[in-house]
């Protein structure tokens, strides 16, 4: 639950910064790239929306994940410019990792048409820095490295029926993968 | 220009400390399941008779004379006085660890007590006595959930425990195996059990009825038992000291036994055998009907068998869940006339023109088979998760979940309840 605190912080922030009387600017941010970790080096796009004030940018992310499962990360991010050099920034993203339902993943048992696997939302986060260099007027070229963690988890239901002594139950299974990747992205900010 | 590349060198430096921290994980939880395995002796000495004791998870049930012995899941029998079914009685219960089937002929009780069959002189119900155990006949037994124990040992129960493993995940794969997890491993097949229930055929001494989920079946001096693949002869001319005869390995996954004047119906998850008794100690195979691997009892009678076959999660795999007519009169090569979709049917029972279907959750289906190659459904009995079943008299007895119900059914177009012998 203390992962989805930081999601709320987040939301409280935007909030004061619109008290501040500083009109927010439409910012766009889209990206490719790839995710490098112990197990896999995938292609990962992802697209940010938001606003920007003075040295920050706040905006909804929603991205293309690959790595372990497919997957779509939604998510906050905040970054702003580190002191006042404008090509660098720091940014951060927390937000739900929402598996696919893949064939590899079934709602139902196809013999016998019970329940298979659950898929669970989990956390999502990423952290890091990168770099703006601008391109023309309000689009910049974006690059930026970071640290980026999923969490995959599910449940693999009714997988034994067991029973004795006139009592019988079936068993589950609850799978969980924590996926540790550095991110590495390109794209566009206007 | 200059910035720029100051700034990409501190990116690659911090990229380096971050590499580090770059081990995916997986991790398993699930209920680890360790058995408690008791010897045979031990069990065995448990058997006794004591007060009667509410119903809380009714299994098989037999019927003689004025007497219904109803078994409790894996713990033993219920003794029921059944002189008026308005008011059954609770007489008494029978202890018998690891029972499931049950049959009685005269004063002898053939009960399963795990892997073996015991003979218990139930003359006096409140003092009983084994006259015979005949050990390891339900051998299957001790295969259980991918567990062996040795001969004379039996799994009465198991020890839960909530687990964790981790899962290595390999290069290029981001979840181990392939991009699937394959289950198993900590548990082996499924939920091996010897089931049980009677059917009676006249003879010698005075027997009863069971039920079509019965694995028991007495024929003149020989009761047939069936465990997941074997069929047990057991001469009883000397009720109380039966002895085995013979012992035929006639598949796997057999679940009931039905007698039927000279033959033996016997009802596997993949299809129906009919076997011969023109040597009653030799029980001779004559012919069979397949269908999808399914839970199905079997009855008959001269022209018609009439199989249920339900879907049950890891035990059988199929999805169907039917009421199957069989004509039998060409006992060599049965064919299939009729199929009724059900919700979940179990054991039946049928009576002149009457058959009767435990539909699970659904109730009880009464169908008209006058003619037999297109029952038509009556009525349908509400009642929650229905068993098994046996028409004696006039008399339908139930055996659902929370215990045993009588329905009177002379007025075939007005069955009536008559009783609840409930927890």
């Amino acid at each position: 639950m203390k992962k989805y605190h930081f999601i709320l912080f987040v939301f409280i922030s935007f909030y004061s910064f619109s008290q501040q009387k500083v009109k927010p600017v439409f910012t766009s941010i889209n990206s490719i790239g790839t995710l490098w970790g112990s197990s896999q080096n995938v292609f990962a796009m992802q697209t940010i929306n938001g606003f920007s004030f003075k040295q920050w940018n706040v905006g909804l992310g929603v991205s293309f994940d690959s790595y372990g499962t497919q997957s779509t990360p939604i998510f906050i991010d905040v970054r702003r410019n580190i002191f006042k050099n404008k090509n660098l920034f720091f940014y951060t993203d927390a937000g739900v990792n929402i598996p696919w339902r893949t064939t590899n993943f079934p709602k139902k048992h196809a013999w016998n048409n019970e329940d298979a696997f659950k898929l669970n939302t989990s956390f999502y986060g990423e952290f890091g820095i990168g770099l703006k260099k601008l391109l023309a007027n309000k689009t910049f070229f974006i690059a930026s490295i970071g640290y980026s963690y999923k969490h995959f988890s599910y449940v693999e239901q009714n997988v034994q029926t067991w029973g004795i002594g006139g009592v019988t139950g079936k068993s589950d299974f609850n799978y969980d993968f924590y996926y540790k990747r550095i991110a590495l992205r390109l794209g566009v900010q206007f | 220009m200059k910035k720029f590349i100051q700034s990409l060198l501190f990116i690659s430096i911090v990229t380096f400390f971050f590499s580090s921290c770059l081990k995916d994980i997986g991790t398993k939880h699930y209920k680890m399941y360790t058995p408690i395995i008791e010897t045979m002796s031990s069990l065995k000495a448990k058997v006794k008779s004591i007060a009667p004791i509410s119903v809380s998870n009714a299994g098989k049930l037999f019927v003689i004379g004025n007497y219904v012995f109803l078994n409790e899941k894996e713990k033993g029998i219920h003794v029921i006085d059944n002189t008026n079914p308005s008011n059954p009685i609770n007489k008494a219960f029978i202890v018998i660890p690891g029972n499931t089937d049950l049959f009685v002929k005269g004063n002898i009780l053939y009960a399963n007590c795990y892997t073996d069959l015991l003979a218990i002189d139930i003359s006096n119900y409140n003092l009983i006595n084994t006259t015979k155990s005949i050990d390891d006949i339900f051998s299957d037994v001790r295969f259980i959930n991918g567990y062996n124990v040795l001969t004379g040992n039996a799994i009465t129960g198991w020890i839960e425990k909530d687990t964790m493993m981790n899962i290595e995940i390999a290069e290029g794969q981001g979840i181990w195996s392939n991009g699937r997890y394959i289950s198993g491993g900590w548990f082996g097949g499924g939920f091996a059990t010897i089931g049980g229930g009677p059917q009676s055929q006249a003879g010698g001494s005075a027997t009863g009825k069971a039920g079509s989920m019965s694995r028991f079946a007495i024929v003149d001096n020989y009761l047939y038992a069936v465990s997941n693949s074997t069929l047990n002869s057991v001469d009883v001319s000397n009720a109380a000291q039966p002895l085995v005869s013979a012992k035929l390995s006639i598949g796997w996954n057999i679940e009931t036994i039905y007698p039927f004047k000279d033959k033996l119906f016997i009802g596997s998850q993949t299809g129906m055998f009919i076997y011969g008794l023109t040597n009653p100690s030799q029980p001779n195979y004559i012919s069979g009907f397949s269908h999808a691997r399914l839970c199905d009892p079997v009855i008959a009678d001269d022209n018609y068998a009439y199989i249920t076959l339900h879907a049950s999660a890891n035990i059988c795999v199929g999805t169907q869940n039917e009421l199957d007519v069989v004509k039998i009169s060409n006992i060599t090569s049965p064919v299939l006339v009729k199929q009724i979709n059900l919700t979940k049917p179990k054991g039946l029972s049928k009576d002149g023109n009457l058959l009767f279907v435990c539909d699970d959750d659904a109730g009880i289906r009464v169908f008209d088979i006058t003619n037999p190659e297109n029952p038509i459904l009556k009525q349908t009995i509400p009642l929650a998760a229905t068993y098994d079943i046996i028409c004696n008299n006039g008399i339908a007895l139930v055996s659902a979940k929370d215990g045993l119900h009588q329905y009177n059914y002379t007025n075939a177009n007005n069955v009536v309840k008559l009783s609840s012998f409930v927890y």
